[in-house]
């Protein structure tokens, strides 16, 4: 059996929404195995972007314990937060979020340039390959406004894993592409995650990706309400 | 280092991006380069050339040689008591030959008060007695030096030329409406125009120090301007011998020395001092600026540098302004792409170096703009030839503007501390915000 | 459209940041364009009072055809003999435009102390008349410390001194009278005959306050008179601090052995008829032949130094002015190019309902407008504000040309507030409407869907 590498332990989350308090997550309990390949699924509101929000550095959790590769991550401070996010985590996000004004190389380039230790070289070389993985060579001088919005992802997806993270976190990388992009984008994931053995966990609401993951968690409430292989 | 190369990268490609939105701030920034550069231009331009023509025209010294206490009132109440008798021009001499690659003109100048009368004029005079060949050496570019007539020569011992009121006082004046200065060169066309006068022997009365009253003829060979109203009525230039007999004594208020590099002026002057010290001489060797003669210079000076400090504190305030609102935008527009670079394990130092780059780009960017402008503002200032009067002055000025690489830069460190400023003022929140609110683009 | 005013106000409330900074920048530079300005008018209003009352160019001043140029070469030519100075003074009279009129009559000699004398430049000019012109309240109001001497009390304020004379400064110091009439008064003249070289003769000669003037006749003959020296004054050019001499009218005419007098000064009701009063005057005494020349205390040639600091003064002014309106204008266009973007869907949504591209554009200049109006009402409360800190603060400072400091004062004026404000708002609204109405040619499709809003 493969080691936890992630262990979310009675976590708490709330948000002030105007005059309102939301609370996103209610003691949420959650261990993902190192390699697994886990999709997050609930309605909107269930909670799904907050948790991969906490589990990716991204956020505190009012109470609770979220421990990462052996350490606990709840309460870090910024720097190594940071060190976390640029080391050991990769991020997907729903709107690609690549940086316009550089090119696709650039843009996946971007975290290797917080690596002291690597060359130019050697970052030139990481670049290539992850642009190798996901099939977009022929576009590393291209700016994003040129590219579909499947490439866009898949750039997205190669600045993702080019530091080799433990954990790729995805929330809703496919919300805004069409059914036939989403599957091509989803059996790329499968692809590294089999090849690489990176572990991912993405957040979705579309039902028909379920029969394409491996382990499908339900969240409704702020809490895991089933799970299923 | 490769950071600083991202952020930078990231900065100057933004800015190309979002050009447009950044219009009004890259004209602020860009008018107020403008006005820095051509506001000092002006003022330094004129300071120089009122100095360059008060050095010349005044024949000043790179340091003069006088008595302490020379420039104080009881000087004016006793002025023999400040002369420098022949020991202490023997000094001088002396000390001026040991120097011969350092000196380019050593002028002794006495300065006689006294009542010029022709015929049944008469009016109040001031002879500024000075070594005629020397003094020709220290009027540097200004040796022509006359409106109407010629400039004194040294085989002439009682030539004398005469501020235009001070001549217009005894009956001459310059005859007909010849062209006297050159415009491009502001100083009178050498040749010699003529002159209508009653009479062009002026007979000088002037007292020695025990009151004896000492009278000689002066010739009127040529006119010239004073510079200042109040002293083009009361000027004679003449040779020293003349001065010297009119107060019946040898003495000389004190040498200007011309120097082959004036920079080591103040070398010149410990050096001197210390040497007439350790010879029992109470010399003392001076800056001319650091003298009252140059109080009018000064006090315009501080007048026109405080114009200058007033324009500039208003104009980098309301840059600053204008790119604070630019960068306000542009931050906002910007919070989720702040998130996603802090999500792949940025700093927040690292956004704001991003953002305060960016604002540096933009004030270099107007800099250039202003830069362009200014210079073509100010060739086109400086080929129009215009010309203006300025208060106490007698003739006209060439409005000139000046542009030295000191001005520009001083122009562009300005509006880029001013940038970079407003820059980080405008980041500094949003960059603090958690990052997953960030990534909402939230506030 | 309805309620324009009242929908622009309400929106500037919408984003109050920016139309804070905004309002902030143009307050600032309208309040430091209100202060240059008041310290601008503050200078004039010196440098005229100096001009007009102290170096007596009064408001018309007439001579001599060519007297200006001649006189002191040929007094006895280019003087006014008694009949012409009545005719004139006549005119002067019977014009209601004109306040006062005053004899002048200008002259070089020399003042000697028993010891050594000095050259010195002669005003004659009636103590009555002297009087007046120092209690006049435009000078008073201008720059009161003028009309004080620096010591002692002018002629028509010494009654017991009939041939009281002040004497410049400088002048004062060289001929070694450090004490004024009234602070000797009953005291025992110095002895005739002074053994001028020995440092007793410095004690004698400051125990009184009698100063001899020597002088030429117009015929040459050598005369001199004696006087009191009531009173010392900064000259107005610090050049004159060693020369400058105020005399009785009569004693100079005594001196020179004359009725003649060089020229009469004009002051009027309004300055602003200067202008006219010269050409009439000129006109009416050339109709009696008598050819003169007129200058009023606006001509280069009468008044340089007032002239000359004003034009220069005045560019400067003018220069700053412009460029900061400059600025200002842009930063605004600036800051409503930014609102405009933000705002495009709600644009677009307005053009939906039915509103014209000319009411979109109408709004926004309204609130422009406003913005630069508020901006201007606060900048000239902080202008006046500041002001006023200024004025009592009581600093001095030194003007080149000026013997001795003045107060630095801050007196904004209405018509130069005005002026500079004048510029702004439609600078303003010109690139406001520039920039909103090139977005206003999009569709109203485009503008419901611009992403930059």
């Amino acid at each position: 059996m493969s080691e936890v590498l992630v262990d979310v332990q009675g976590v708490h989350k709330s948000f002030e929404l105007g005059m309102t308090k939301v609370r996103a997550l209610r003691g949420l309990d959650l261990q993902v195995q190192a390699g697994e390949f886990t999709a997050v699924v609930g309605a909107s509101g269930s909670g799904k972007s907050t948790l991969l929000n906490l589990i990716g550095c991204l956020d505190e959790p009012d109470e609770g314990r979220i421990v990462l590769g052996g350490q606990d991550i709840s309460h870090l401070d910024d720097a190594a937060r940071c060190k976390l996010r640029n080391r050991k985590i990769g991020y997907i996000f729903q709107a690609f979020n690549l940086v316009p004004v550089l090119s696709v190389a650039e843009n996946v380039e971007l975290p290797l340039l917080l690596h002291d230790e690597l060359s130019a070289q050697e970052r030139g070389e990481r670049v290539a390959q992850a642009l190798v993985d996901v099939e977009l060579t022929e576009f590393a001088t291209q700016f994003p406004d040129r590219l579909s919005g499947g490439q866009r992802q898949r750039v997205a997806i190669a600045r993702a894993q080019v530091t080799r993270p433990a954990l790729v976190l995805a929330d809703e990388p496919t919300a805004n592409l069409d059914s036939e992009t989403t599957a091509k984008l989803v059996d790329l994931m499968v692809d590294l995650n089999q090849k690489r053995g990176v572990t991912f966990l993405f957040s979705t609401h579309d039902e028909k990706l379920m029969g394409r993951v491996a382990r499908v968690v339900r969240i409704r409430d702020g809490k895991v309400a089933a799970e299923a292989a | 280092m490769k950071m600083f190369a991202l952020l930078l990268r990231l900065a100057v490609r933004n800015v190309r991006r979002g050009w447009r939105h950044s219009i009004a701030a890259i004209g602020t920034m860009a008018i107020g380069f403008v006005a820095l550069a051509t506001f000092q231009g002006y003022l330094s331009e004129l300071l120089e050339s009122q100095l360059r023509m008060n050095f010349a025209r005044n024949m000043l010294g790179d340091l003069m040689v006088r008595k302490p206490g020379a420039g104080g009132v009881d000087a004016r109440v006793r002025p023999d008591k400040y002369w420098l008798d022949e020991k202490d021009q023997a000094f001088v001499d002396g000390w001026v030959k040991r120097h011969p690659a350092d000196v380019k003109a050593a002028m002794r100048s006495l300065l006689v008060e006294g009542v010029a009368n022709a015929g049944p004029a008469s009016a109040a005079f001031m002879l500024f007695g000075h070594d005629i060949a020397q003094g020709q050496i220290a009027r540097r570019d200004w040796q022509w030096y006359a409106w109407a007539g010629r400039p004194a020569r040294v085989d002439e011992p009682n030539a004398v030329v005469a501020g235009l009121g001070l001549a217009q006082s005894l009956g001459c004046v310059p005859k007909g409406n010849l062209q006297v200065f050159d415009p491009k060169t502001a100083k009178p066309i050498p040749v010699e125009r003529p002159m209508d006068c009653k009479t062009t022997t002026i007979q000088l009365t002037g007292s020695s120090p025990t009151g004896r009253v000492n009278a000689l003829d002066g010739e009127i060979v040529g006119l010239t301007s004073g510079g200042v109203r109040e002293f083009d009525q009361r000027l004679l230039w003449g040779p020293l011998s003349l001065a010297q007999d009119l107060v019946g004594n040898k003495g000389v208020d004190g040498y200007q020395i011309v120097l082959a590099e004036p920079q080591r002026a103040p070398e010149f002057i410990a050096q001197m001092a210390a040497e007439a010290k350790a010879a029992g001489l109470t010399l003392e060797p001076i800056l001319w600026q650091e003298t009252e003669m140059a109080d009018l210079f000064r006090r315009g000076k501080e007048m026109l540098s405080m114009y200058r400090n007033l324009v500039v504190f208003v104009l980098l305030v309301i840059a600053g302004s204008a790119v604070l609102t630019t960068m306000a935008k542009t931050v906002r527009e910007r919070t989720r792409e702040i998130g996603t670079l802090r999500s792949l394990g940025f700093r927040k130092g690292h956004m704001l170096l991003m953002f305060a780059l960016e604002a540096a780009v933009l004030a270099l960017v107007s800099g250039l703009v202003g830069l362009a402008v200014a210079t073509g503002l100010r060739f086109g200032v400086n080929s129009a030839g215009i010309t203006y009067r300025a208060g106490m002055l007698a003739e006209d000025i060439v409005l000139e503007i000046g542009g030295s690489a000191s001005t520009y830069l001083t122009g562009f460190a300005f509006l880029t501390a001013v940038a970079v400023i407003a820059g980080w003022l405008a980041a500094r929140n949003v960059v603090q915000l958690r990052v997953a609110q960030a990534l909402l683009g939230e506030h | 459209m309805k309620s324009a005013w009242a929908f622009a106000f309400a929106n500037l409330r919408r984003n109050r940041k920016r139309n804070l900074a905004t309002v902030a920048a143009i307050a600032f530079g309208y309040a430091g364009l209100v202060l240059l300005g008041g310290y601008a008018v503050r200078i004039e209003r010196f440098l005229k009072a100096n001009a007009v009352f102290i170096q007596h160019a009064n408001h018309v001043a007439v001579w001599v055809q060519g007297g200006l140029d001649n006189a002191a070469a040929e007094p006895d030519k280019y003087q006014f003999d008694k009949a012409q100075t009545d005719t004139i003074l006549a005119w002067a009279k019977g014009d209601k435009r004109v306040e006062r009129a005053t004899r002048y009559l200008r002259g070089f000699g020399m003042a000697g102390n028993a010891c050594a004398t000095r050259p010195a430049n002669l005003l004659g000019i009636d103590p009555q008349e002297h009087a007046a012109l120092l209690q006049h309240p435009e000078l008073l109001e201008a720059s009161p410390e003028l009309a004080r001497p620096a010591q002692g009390q002018w002629a028509y304020q010494v009654k017991d001194a009939p041939r009281g004379v002040a004497l410049a400064a400088g002048l004062q110091k060289v001929l070694q009278k450090p004490k004024v009439f009234d602070e000797v008064r009953g005291r025992p003249p110095a002895p005739t005959v002074l053994d001028c070289d020995t440092p007793k003769a410095v004690e004698q000669l400051a125990a009184d306050a009698d100063i001899q003037i020597v002088g030429q006749t117009y015929d040459g003959t050598l005369n001199a008179v004696d006087g009191q020296m009531v009173a010392s004054f900064h000259a107005a050019e610090p050049i004159a601090e060693d020369t400058a001499m105020i005399v009785p009218l009569a004693s100079l005419q005594t001196l020179y052995a004359t009725e003649r007098i060089t020229y009469v000064g004009l002051l009027l009701h309004d300055s602003a008829d200067a202008g006219q009063v010269a050409l009439d005057l000129k006109a009416a005494l050339a109709a009696k032949d008598m050819k003169t020349d007129t200058y009023t205390y606006a001509d280069q040639t009468w008044a340089p130094y007032y002239v000359g600091t004003m034009a220069f003064l005045g560019s400067m002014v003018g220069f700053i002015t412009m460029l900061v309106t400059a600025v200002l204008v842009f930063t605004v266009a600036g800051a409503m190019t930014l609102a405009i973007l933000e705002r495009l869907r709600e644009f677009g949504t307005w053009r939906a309902l039915g509103f014209e591209r000319g009411h979109v554009v109408g709004l926004l200049v309204r609130e422009s407008l406003l913005v630069s109006l508020i901006g201007l009402a606060v900048g000239l409360a902080i202008g006046l504000c500041a002001a006023f800190a200024i004025n009592s603060g009581g600093f001095r400072f030194s003007p080149p040309g000026v013997a001795g400091s003045i107060q630095l004062l801050i007196t904004p004026a209405v018509w130069a507030c005005a002026a500079q404000a004048m510029l702004l708002p439609p600078g303003i609204m010109v690139a406001t409407w520039w920039v909103v109405r090139g977005q206003m040619r999009k569709k109203p499709v485009d503008l419901l869907n611009a992403a930059t809003a």
